[in-house]
């Protein structure tokens, strides 16, 4: 299935100019390339799939920039072949805030009625990408039900806007369902698949336990791209 | 017979205390989360239709803040609410979620889709005013009443 993906390679549509505007539109423009694709075990570890093509360099690549970036040898020469070949990401905030969602299913009861609230979006994206806890028993930076203007606020005093194609593993937000100017809903950036497929980490709403999913673009809503100021 | 009178006044002024409150309590606000329900009703009831589009995977609980609110609440009288969930995982039918046959019909009625979103249509189906999205209370409160017909 893979391969057949990558066979049906296109050339790429030329860019016409450089604006955040007009690349809004266009993240689903991608060269197709060999990538990972990053799920969770049973503990809440975050693996990489390897791909047709897949290599150590590709692997490099998917994680420049990110918190394992200087651990790529290492992820390389344990990779698993069981189940598909695949790297284990060592523990992480990330990692710690999934394991807790597993083990902990009582307090993620999923019924979207339900009246039991947890953290949210931006509580677990902007922990996340400032390698914090996220929630692993408790709580750090900030309210963990933080407002649209705070987290808004976040954003301005300590991100910039960048291209979805700078966007770095684990440490990008990305900012969507905007209403009335704010970003109702944070995402961080999971990387892209062979077949351009964007995948995110991210806490949807209060109940649910965090995850890791293929984000379904909705032509009708932006997506913003943030990286942390002094970001390459 | 003193005390008799006495004990009768008593319970003739509850009764009228409680006839009082009883006739000064408001209008019930009428809630709906399916839009033809509320389109029917608002038409029935010659109100204009509110339709909140709205996720229960919202980040913070700012409707259910909202629409607790006194101020709001006294606004929202005038119309017929209709809250859509788009992201409402119950089946609408063997082929859809409710949350994808709100969203279809976010894109289909307003050309956006974002949530959340309150508008205001009259009775005949029409759009009274441009959308509102995420905004403060005072400004949801003025767009309500920008959609409250002057009699009122």
């Amino acid at each position: 299935m893979l391969l057949k993906e990558k066979e049906k390679k296109t050339t790429p549509p030329k860019k016409k100019g450089n604006s955040f505007h007009q690349e809004e539109h266009s993240i689903s423009h991608w060269i197709p390339k060999p990538d990972w694709i990053p799920s969770l075990n049973k503990d809440g570890d975050i693996i990489l799939q390897q791909e047709v093509g897949d290599n150590k360099e590709s692997l490099q690549k998917f994680l420049q920039g990110s918190q394992w970036e200087s651990q790529v040898d290492d992820l390389w020469n344990n990779r698993s072949h069981k189940g598909g070949s695949h790297v284990t990401l060592p523990e992480s905030n990330y990692s710690n805030a999934f394991n807790y969602g597993i083990k902990h299913s009582e307090e993620f009861p999923l019924d979207q009625r339900s009246r039991l609230k947890n953290y949210n979006c931006y509580h677990f994206a902007i922990n996340g990408v400032w390698g914090k806890p996220i929630y692993n028993g408790q709580y750090s930076f900030g309210d963990y039900r933080m407002d649209a203007e705070s987290a808004q606020e976040v954003l301005n005093k300590f991100f910039k806007r960048t291209y979805s194609q700078k966007a770095i593993f684990g440490e990008t937000i990305i900012g969507t369902n905007y209403s009335g100017g704010f970003p109702m809903h944070f995402m961080v950036y999971g990387g892209r698949d062979n077949a351009g497929n964007i995948y995110v980490l991210q806490k949807y709403g209060e109940t649910d336990p965090p995850s890791i999913n293929r984000l379904i673009e909705e032509k009708l809503q932006e997506y913003k791209f943030f990286n942390e100021k002094g970001a390459k | 017979m003193k005390k008799e009178l006495n004990s009768m006044k008593y319970i003739v002024i509850i009764t009228m205390i409680c006839f009082f409150l009883g006739c000064t309590e408001k209008e019930e606000i009428i809630y709906f989360n399916d839009f033809e329900e509320g389109k029917v009703k608002a038409e029935e009831m010659n109100k204009n239709l509110l339709i909140i589009f709205d996720l229960y995977g919202s980040s913070t609980n700012y409707v259910d803040e909202l629409l607790e609110n006194k101020e709001i609440k006294k606004v929202l009288k005038s119309f017929v609410v209709t809250r859509l969930m788009c992201d409402d995982r119950k089946m609408k039918d063997s082929i859809q979620t409710v949350g994808s046959y709100n969203s279809d019909l976010q894109r289909k009625l307003m050309n956006q889709y974002y949530q959340p979103m309150f508008c205001i249509f009259n009775t005949s189906g029409d759009k009274i005013a441009k959308p509102l999205g995420y905004s403060k209370k005072e400004l949801v409160i003025d767009y309500l009443k920008s959609g409250v017909p002057p009699q009122e």
